[in-house]
Formats: C-alpha cells, sequence, structure tokens
C-alpha cells in the first residue's frame, strides 16, 4: 500500500502555513511581474468569491473589493521561500510515518505505507495519522491510500480529504476524476525529474510538450475523465498516441505500479519570512518570531530531534523617504549591514519554542537591530536530545532550561556595563595557568555533568581557608617604608587617611613574584629599567613585593567605608568609637614602584 | 473501631460529653458559613488544628566543623545570616560552605556585590569553581546622572527593593550612589536566582556595604527573599557587616576575631607569616531555639588558616 500527500493550491496553502492570519480570509496568490500578474493559487475563501487560477491581479482584486464588506481579502506575491518551507515540513512529516518516502513534487509526497498495520493499524488508520501528522505542520492536505503510487497520487489530487482505495477497485474509484488530474500529476513528475524519461532540461521540456499535445487530441476526442481514458481499445489508442498514450490509459485504470524514488531530507530546519509591511519595534517582531520558532520546534519533534543553536538572520529596512528608517551608512556606522545577524547557543539541545522565544526577547531586548525587519530567516541547527536519568538521591542542579533562561535575564541585568569592559559578569571562574596575582578568566556557566551524575568533588578541608576579598581594581595606597617595612599604609580612595604615626600593626613578607620577564627586550638592562620606564614596558612585564600586614584604624581616624564596619557602632542610641584592626594585603610594584591594596582577608 | 488507641479514633466519634461534641459542630458549622460568604478568601482562614505543623529544616554541613557542632549546620529552605566587621572570617566562613555544598555534587551561586571575590584562594578552600555560578555586580543599573537615586520603579514582580533615601541629592547620596545601585542589582539577581531554582546553596555577599547602605533594604525583601526559598532545598547564606535581616533569618551567626595576636608568629626578620585567624562564632538565631530545643553552647572558636601556609 502507498499513501500520497497532496497539498492542494501549494502557493496559498505555503503561505497560509507561514502567516496563520491569511485562513481567515480570501487569498489570492499572484506571480509575475506587474501588469502581467496572474493568479496562481487560490485558498477556499476565494474560490468560493469566484476567483481561480490564471486570473489577472486585477481581475481577483476586483472580485475581492466586490465582496470587501463581508469577506476580508487578500492579494498576495507568491513567496519561494515560504513553499520550500512548507515542502520541508511536509517532508519532516512523511518521515515520521515511514523512512520510504518519495519527493514527488513541491506538493506531493508518496509514502510506502506496507508493514505499518502494526504500528498504526488498517490502512484508515494510517490515512488518520498521516493527516494529523500533516495537520501538526500547519498544513491542509488531501491524503488517499491506495495499492499502487500513482493511482494512491490521482486519488489524492483528486478527492478532497481522506481517501481509501481498496485493491480491484481503483479503476471504478478513479473512473470519474477528469483527465487534468492525470496530466497535472505526470507534469508534476516530469517538472521535478522523476520522471524516468525525462533527465536533462530539453527532455523535460520535450515530455511537457507532447503532454499537452496529447491532454489537447484527448479533448478533441471528447475524453474528458479517467472512465473514458480507460474504455478506449488499447490498440487502437497505441496506433494514434504511441506509448505514451496506453501508458496514460494504464494509469487510469490504475494499472501500473512502480517502485519509489526514495529520498533522505537533509537535517535543514529553516524558516523565512517575508513581510510586506516592515515590522519595527520589538513587540510585532516577537509575535512573528513566535510562531516561526513554533513551526521549527515542531519540525525538530516530529524528526525527534533537538537544536542546540539557533541562528536568526534579519533584513532591515533601507531608508525610503522615512525618517525612522535608517540609511545602509548608518546601519553600518552602527556596526549593522543590510542584514543582521543574531546567534542563540544553547548549552544544551531542546527544543521549546515558548524558552526560545524568551531567550531571543531578551537578547533582542538589550541588543536592538536598530531598524524595521523586512524579512526573517530562521535557520535551527539539529541535534540529538541529550538523554538523562533523573533520581531521587541525586544532588541538587538547576534544570538547563529554567538555568539558560535565568542566566539570559541575569545577563540583561548586568548588561548596562560601563564603556569598554566587556567582561562577563555573569558565569564561572576558571583560573589560569599563570602565577600573575588575580589571574582569573570567566566563562558561560552550564550546569555540569558531574551534578547529573552524582559524582562529587574532593571534600574540603577540615578547617576553612582564609579567604581573600580582592578589591578590583587595586587600590593605590601610600605606604611609609620603615626598616625595609610597610610602617604607615593609607589610601585617600578608600578613606584612609595619612594616620598621624605608625598604623602598621605587624606585616609579614615581601614575597616577590614576576612574569612575563621573558618579554622585555634583551638590550635593556635592569640599570636603564629602574632609570626608564621599567622592565618591558607595555609588554605586560610585572614583578612586585606582596606583603600582608594588620593596620590598626584608631580612634582619632575617620571612619572608613568599606573596610570598617566594626570600627563605628551604635550602642544604646549613641555612637562610640573602637579600635579595629584589619588585615590587608598590599604590593609594591617594583616596576613603577607604586604601592597598591591589593585587598583584605576575611 | 474499639481496639484503636485513642490518639487514632477520628474526632467525628461521639464522644462521651455532648456538650463539648456540641460545641465543636456549632463552631465546625460557623466555619464552613464564615467560609461561604466569604468566598474566595475563605482559604486564608483556618483553625488552630489545621495549622500546618512547623518542622525543622533539613540541615546540612558547612564545610565547617565547630559551626556544625554549633549549630547543626545550615538549614535547607531558610535564610542564613553571617554577620561581622572586616577581617573576621565571615568569607571564609561563607568560602567553606560553598566547598561543602561543591563537594556534595551541588550547585551554588554567588551574588557578590562589590565584584571583591577571588576565585584562587576560594579554589584553595576547596571550592569547586565549575559548580559556582558568579554574578558580579557592577551597579551600572540604567538611571539618571542629574538627580537622586531612585529604587521604587522596578520591573521584577513590581516590589520595591531599597527604600528611597529619605534626603534627595545630599552628598551622602551623591557618594553612594553606586553603591546603592550595586545593591539593588544584587537584589534583583538574588530574586533571580531563587526563583530560576535548583541551586543547593546561594551565597549574597553584601559584607562590604557599608551599614548605612544595608539598611535600606526593607523588610519586605527580606521576607520576601524567606518566602521564596522556604520550599526549596536551597541554602540563602547573607553576609554583611551587621544582622539586618532580622526574624527571616532562621539561623543567625555573629563572628569575630577572638585574640588578634595569636593570629601572627614573630618570627626573625622578614620570614614573618600570617598563620590565619582565630575567630568567635555565636548563635544570634536559631531554628532549634525556635523549636524549643535551646543549644547548649552558644558560642565556639574556629580556626582559619591561611592557605599559604597549608601550601609550604
Amino acid at each position: 500500500m502507498y499513501a500520497c500527500i497532496f497539498i492542494p493550491d501549494f502557493p496559498a496553502g505555503a503561505l497560509e502555513r507561514t502567516r496563520p492570519e491569511l485562513r481567515h480570509g480570501a487569498l489570492a496568490v499572484v506571480e509575475g511581474t506587474p501588469p502581467l500578474s496572474y493568479v496562481v493559487a487560490v485558498n477556499t475563501h476565494a474560490r468560493q468569491l469566484g476567483i481561480s487560477a490564471g486570473m489577472t491581479k486585477l481581475q481577483a482584486e476586483t472580485l475581492l473589493a466586490a465582496a470587501a464588506p463581508t469577506v476580508a481579502g487578500r492579494v498576495v506575491e507568491r513567496s519561494k521561500a515560504s513553499e520550500r518551507g512548507a515542502h520541508a515540513a511536509l517532508l519532516d512529516a512523511a518521515h515520521a510515518i515511514s523512512p520510504k518516502v518519495e519527493d514527488t513534487a513541491g506538493d506531493t509526497v508518496l509514502i510506502d505505507v506496507r508493514g505499518l498495520e502494526r504500528l498504526f493499524g488498517t490502512a484508515c488508520q494510517v490515512a488518520r495519522e498521516i493527516a494529523r501528522r500533516v495537520s501538526q505542520q500547519g498544513l491542509e492536505a488531501n491524503i488517499a491510500v491506495a495499492a499502487t503510487p500513482d493511482t494512491a497520487e490521482h486519488a489524492a489530487r483528486g478527492f478532497a480529504g481522506t481517501t481509501v482505495l481498496a485493491a480491484g477497485e481503483e479503476a471504478q474509484r478513479l473512473a470519474p476524476l477528469p483527465l487534468e488530474v492525470l496530466f497535472a500529476a505526470e507534469a508534476a513528475a516530469v517538472s521535478r525529474g522523476t520522471a524516468t524519461a525525462s533527465r536533462t532540461k530539453d527532455e523535460r521540456r520535450k515530455t511537457l510538450d507532447r503532454l499537452a499535445r496529447m491532454q489537447e487530441t484527448l479533448d478533441r476526442w471528447g475524453i474528458r475523465n479517467f472512465r473514458a481514458l480507460a474504455s478506449l481499445p488499447p490498440v487502437s489508442l497505441s496506433e494514434r498516441l504511441g506509448r505514451h498514450g496506453v501508458r496514460l490509459q494504464q494509469l487510469a485504470s490504475g494499472g501500473i505500479c512502480r517502485e519509489l524514488v526514495l529520498s533522505e531530507p537533509p537535517l535543514t530546519f529553516e524558516e523565512v519570512m517575508e513581510l510586506e509591511n516592515a515590522a519595527d519595534g520589538i513587540e510585532p517582531l516577537l509575535f512573528l518570531l513566535g510562531h516561526m520558532l513554533e513551526q521549527v520546534c515542531t519540525r525538530l519533534h516530529t524528526r525527534a530531534l533537538c537544536t542546540n543553536e539557533l541562528r536568526l538572520r534579519f533584513a532591515l529596512e533601507q531608508r525610503t523617504g522615512d525618517n525612522d528608517a535608517l540609511t545602509r551608512e548608518e546601519l553600518e556606522a552602527l556596526g549593522h549591514g543590510a542584514v543582521v545577524e543574531r546567534k542563540l547557543t544553547l548549552p544544551v539541545p531542546m527544543n521549546d519554542a515558548r524558552l526560545f522565544l524568551k531567550l531571543l526577547h531578551l537578547q533582542l531586548s538589550s541588543q536592538p537591530l536598530g531598524a524595521a525587519v523586512t524579512k526573517i530567516r530562521l535557520m535551527a541547527e539539529a541535534a540529538r536530545p541529550r538523554i538523562g536519568q533523573a533520581g531521587l538521591f541525586m544532588p541538587l542542579a538547576p534544570e538547563a532550561e529554567k538555568l539558560e533562561l535565568t542566566l539570559a535575564r541575569m545577563h540583561k541585568l548586568l548588561s548596562a556595563m560601563p564603556a569598554g569592559s566587556d567582561e562577563l559578569r555573569a558565569g564561572c571562574a576558571e583560573l589560569v595557568d599563570s602565577h600573575e596575582p588575580g589571574a582569573f578568566r570567566m566563562k558561560r556557566f552550564v550546569t555540569p555533568e558531574g551534578a547529573a551524575e552524582g559524582k562529587t568533588g574532593e571534600q574540603p578541608a577540615e578547617a576553612p581557608a582564609l579567604a581573600l576579598r580582592r578589591m578590583r581594581p587595586a587600590a593605590e595606597a601610600m605606604v611609609d617604608v620603615r626598616d625595609g617595612r610597610p610602617a604607615r599604609v593609607w589610601a585617600e580612595c578608600l578613606g584612609l587617611h595619612a594616620p598621624s604615626h605608625e598604623n602598621v600593626i605587624w606585616a609579614a613578607g615581601p614575597w616577590r613574584t614576576s612574569g612575563r620577564w621573558w618579554n622585555r627586550g634583551e638590550e635593556q638592562s635592569l640599570d636603564e629599567a629602574a632609570a626608564g620606564a621599567g622592565w618591558g614596558a607595555g609588554r605586560g612585564v610585572w614583578a612586585r613585593d606582596e606583603w600582608d600586614v594588620a593596620i590598626g584604624v584608631t580612634a582619632q581616624q575617620p571612619r572608613r567605608e568599606m573596610f570598617d564596619g566594626q570600627a563605628l557602632h551604635r550602642t544604646g542610641g549613641r555612637r562610640s568609637r573602637a579600635t579595629h584592626i584589619a588585615l590587608f594585603r598590599i604590593s609594591h610594584d617594583v616596576t613603577t614602584g607604586k604601592w597598591q591594596l591589593e585587598g583584605s582577608y576575611d | 473501631m474499639s481496639s484503636l488507641p485513642m490518639s487514632v479514633v477520628p474526632a467525628s466519634q461521639p464522644d462521651k460529653n455532648p456538650s463539648l461534641q456540641q460545641s465543636a459542630a456549632e463552631a465546625r458549622a460557623r466555619l464552613q458559613q464564615l467560609r461561604a460568604t466569604l468566598g474566595k478568601v475563605a482559604w486564608q482562614m483556618s483553625t488552630a488544628a489545621e495549622l500546618p505543623e512547623q518542622r525543622l529544616p533539613e540541615m546540612v554541613t558547612s564545610g565547617v566543623a565547630e559551626l556544625d557542632r554549633l549549630t547543626g549546620g545550615l538549614p535547607r529552605g531558610a535564610v542564613t545570616e553571617i554577620a561581622g566587621a572586616a577581617s573576621t572570617g565571615r568569607t571564609s566562613v561563607m568560602v567553606a560552605c560553598m566547598a561543602a555544598a561543591t563537594a556534595r555534587g551541588e550547585v551554588c551561586a554567588l551574588i557578590d556585590t562589590s565584584d571583591s571575590f577571588d576565585p584562587e584562594s576560594a579554589a584553595t578552600s576547596g571550592v569547586q569553581l565549575d559548580r559556582v555560578l558568579w554574578v558580579r555586580c557592577n551597579g551600572a543599573l540604567p538611571q539618571k546622572q542629574d538627580t537622586a537615586p531612585r529604587f521604587t520603579a522596578n520591573d521584577f514582580g513590581g516590589h520595591d527593593f531599597v527604600e528611597k533615601p529619605e534626603k534627595k541629592n545630599s552628598r551622602w547620596e551623591q557618594r553612594n550612589r553606586p553603591l546603592y545601585a550595586r545593591l539593588e542589582q544584587a537584589l534583583r539577581a538574588a530574586d533571580l536566582l531563587l526563583h530560576g531554582g535548583g541551586f543547593g546553596l546561594i551565597a549574597f555577599d553584601m559584607a562590604d556595604l557599608p551599614v548605612e547602605v544595608a539598611r535600606r533594604v526593607p523588610m519586605t525583601t527580606w521576607f520576601r527573599f524567606r518566602r521564596a526559598v522556604e520550599n526549596t532545598p536551597t541554602s540563602l547564606i547573607v553576609v554583611q557587616s551587621e544582622g539586618l535581616a532580622a526574624t527571616c533569618a532562621s539561623l543567625a551567626v555573629r563572628v569575630a576575631r577572638r585574640d588578634i595576636g595569636r593570629h601572627i608568629v614573630e618570627a626573625p626578620s622578614a620570614a614573618n607569616l600570617l598563620r590565619g585567624l582565630e575567630i568567635t562564632a555565636e548563635i544570634v538565631r536559631s531554628p532549634q531555639e525556635r523549636s524549643r530545643k535551646k543549644p547548649v553552647q552558644r558560642e565556639t572558636s574556629i580556626r582559619v588558616e591561611h592557605s599559604a601556609v597549608r601550601w609550604s
């Protein structure tokens, strides 16, 4: 048994899939350069108004205008991009049923459904399942199941809805169909290249011409349906129309069974939306993106796949006399071209349209496009879904989807950074292989694999280690040195004013460290470095002495804001002062001679 | 039914005292009538017998053995407050808690109000950095430069995180404007993380904020944090100079240095070495006290070692 999925008025169906609001009114799809624009497809509402394929655009608009008070109508240009997306969705729906799929035409797909009885049931149940899957993709299709592929295709093209032809009654059921169905199916097969006799472009053209001549001949004979063609004497038909005429007769009686030309669709999930009116602002854009994401996620779900990367390409509106639109130069000045790309990289494969929409919302609101959008292209990178086994005794870890959303919101919260700072503000710290103090890099935070597997790391030590609170950037300090040791330390920027006496109670050090000294020029000697700007100035060379100092903050000193929370405290409603000792790490830059407060021990 | 003990006999069983039975039935009938009258808000009414039993929170190790002995560990689903002045070991205790959480395989988050976290010393303490989400507040919230900071408008649930300062455009406010912005950013980040869920421990580091700024956080914010964290397996640790969360903190610990001289070893010449700190931790509030199981010990001594000494 073979099943055929046929989308009647495919250009209109593809547009309705991309823009669902078009379903509610009459739709006429036109193609061609004005004034030679012709209607190529219509939807049901438009057909009821008398609009049909082949009409001029003006005729269609006239009929729509006449019905305007009661029926809303639109004349829309044909969109090849929408048709490509609809065709890909059609293939996805077919491959969800069976791997044996023939890509017959843009609007037609044949499926070998033999052996699916145990999975879906009878032929009727298979047909219903196919209809359900196609409907999920936003398409309205005719489904037919028959014993031969061509019979199924003819039935799908000729009968609306779901049709099941039992074996042996094909000729009887196909009899009332007009011959246009037969020739349309043949022409589609030739155009697509699935017909065996038409390999090259010239051969296809010749075949199409021959089909047109045969249709004209049969029409002159008064042969207008399958019954009439099937009842002709084969020998006489062969004498007049040759072997091709006999083949057409066999097709009309459902007597030809062929093997499907199987196809494997590529793993590309792409949706394109071309807008008649440019979408300005984030809200309309999100509305469109939400629909596109739904479509992509449905296709991924159909193929049991997820995505770990979404790429968006926006075509921006150029200046057309509108002051709000930006020119190409202005867009380039803003760092944008006429086309702006955005990428959403996910730590784990996901398939949740609502989550993607929220993430895109956060990204687009923090990085606006800068101009109205005329075309959107959404591409999803397919990935296998992650397989995880949850457990009752697993360590606590955030869900990947929730964490991604939380991080996106966090990045938006922290995105208003000072100029020139492109550092990641919410993420995971990673130590770098360097002795440079405070050297680390930020990386994206992802849920560690070990958390899901219940893996635990090293046990912490019994006694807690002394933690350092770093000042970023290090505060410049003034230090008086006596006997080679810091005696007085003050830093105006932190409110540590110059004390009248030595305030360093104790000092430990120095510990000298240096790095990148290998970048120092060979011609520069130590004396030159000491006399000049320093060792390897501008080459990242550093050398410093570190001290751990305990600084006593006396009562006479003004209160410090950052580190001296204990210096002042309320006692019975009156402020009293107390001497406080704070432990600092200070450093002396050997190359520049400056002192800095690196941080405090706490 | 007669073989059942009295404790499991349902209240609807006939009581020996008919007057009590009658009054209870009348009370129930009145309650039902009142609930029917009030309609939607009736769920807020409950009798004492219907109130859920408040259980002790699950306690997990804090990573500091002395602190565990004193408090029983860190409560899950509750706010823990560690208060103390600078250089009293409060950050060391917080880092030890993070190390213990990551060792359990949990994922932690650190809201660093002053961007002062040192990954190197934390890694030395045993913190697995790849399990810690570090939120570095920069205080760069969009706001007008010519006006005093406003903290009333927000889009995170419509709550005010920080009270508006009483005096506008004062010098003190102008000086502390970046601190207010950092605090507001940190509070919003905490809200996001608490509602995101899934973290074993969330550390909220406000230690470097002046008390005057930290006091601007209204109690409603602390109540909201307590409400957000309860019934979750997350421990929320707040580190600050002064205990400000009040009753919102299930466990409040005040740390102080025990002895200034003991943490320093006077060695000859330049070989002096900072060996660490010796601090005391005092319980201010504990969930065990609330359950009338007052801890016998209220104060303990903790030795915090300098990592450099450990390396040697």
